[in-house]
C-alpha cells in the first residue's frame, strides 16, 4: 500500500467457527466488495468460502467459541482479504504451493486442506499465509 | 438428499448445496449404493451452490464407481454458478455431465 496506491475502504469483520455464521461472513463481505470489484465475483466468494472454511474446520477446530477475524482493505489496483484463525497455523508452504500452475485433478481435490487451497488459488491473483500459518491474505486485483 | 432406486440404476439429489457442511453426509450416501446399480446419476436440479469438498467427494465416487465396472453421471445442473464450478475443474472431461 503505496501513498499512490491508498486504501479507499477499510472493513473487519469477525464471527464464530460455526456454519451458519461462515455463510453470513459470506454474504457480509459480498456486500462489502461487490461495488468495487469488476471480475467474477461468485469466484471470489468461492475463494474466501474455501479459505474461511480451512480456517474453522483446521485453525478453529469448528470449536464455535473460536473467532475467525475477517479484514478487507480495497484500494484503486486490488482488493485484499485478511482471514485470520486461533489456531496453531500450518506449513502452508508445502500444502499452499505444491505443484503452481498444474490443473486441478482428484489427488488435489480429495487432499484435506490442500483441496481448498487448490481450487482458492485458481480464483484469486495470488495466496499467501503470515509464517505461523493462521493468517491468509487474498489478493484480487481490480479490473477497471 | 434423496436416493432414488430402480432395477439397474439409482438417481441421487442431493440438497440446496453440497459443500463443508454436509460432504460426509453426500459421501454416505454415494457410498451406501456403490457396486449394487450400473448407472448412478446425481440430479442437481435445485443445487444453487457447491465448492471443493463437494467436488471432492463426486471425484472421490467418480473412481470407486470405475472401479466397480460402473457408469456415473450428473443431469440437471441449472445453476450458472454450479456449471461455473464444474467448468473451472474440467469436470466434464473425468464425469459425464448433461448439457456440457
Amino acid at each position: 500500500m503505496s501513498a499512490n496506491n491508498p486504501i479507499i475502504k477499510k472493513q473487519e469483520m469477525k464471527a464464530n467457527s460455526k456454519v451458519e455464521d461462515i455463510y453470513r461472513l459470506e454474504d457480509e463481505i459480498r456486500g462489502v466488495v461487490m461495488d468495487f470489484y469488476q471480475g467474477d465475483l461468485d469466484l471470489m466468494i468461492l475463494a474466501v468460502h474455501e479459505i474461511l472454511v480451512n480456517a474453522a474446520e483446521h485453525g478453529n477446530q469448528l470449536l464455535s467459541e473460536k473467532i475467525l477475524k475477517v479484514k478487507i482493505l480495497i484500494t484503486r489496483e486490488y482488493i485484499k482479504v485478511i482471514i485470520r484463525d486461533e489456531g496453531e497455523g500450518f506449513d502452508w508452504c508445502k500444502v499452499a504451493m505444491d505443484n503452481p500452475g498444474e490443473p486441478l485433478d482428484e489427488s488435489r481435490l480429495t487432499g484435506e486442506r490442500g483441496r481448498g487451497i487448490a481450487l482458492t488459488r485458481e480464483c484469486c491473483d495470488r495466496l499467501w499465509y503470515n509464517e505461523k500459518g493462521n493468517e491468509a491474505y487474498l489478493l484480487f486485483k481490480r479490473d477497471f | 438428499m434423496n436416493i432414488k432406486k430402480e432395477e439397474n440404476r439409482a438417481l441421487i439429489k442431493p440438497g440446496e448445496r453440497v459443500d463443508f457442511n454436509n460432504a460426509h453426509e453426500f459421501k454416505e450416501g454415494l457410498m451406501s449404493i456403490l457396486g449394487d446399480y450400473e448407472e448412478i446419476i446425481i440430479d442437481f436440479e435445485g443445487v444453487k451452490s457447491i465448492d471443493s469438498a463437494g467436488l471432492g467427494k463426486i471425484l472421490m465416487f467418480q473412481k470407486r464407481v470405475k472401479e466397480n465396472d460402473g457408469s456415473l453421471k450428473i443431469i440437471n445442473v441449472e445453476s450458472d454458478y454450479v456449471r461455473k464450478m464444474f467448468k473451472m475443474i474440467h469436470l466434464n472431461k473425468i464425469i459425464a455431465i448433461e448439457g456440457f
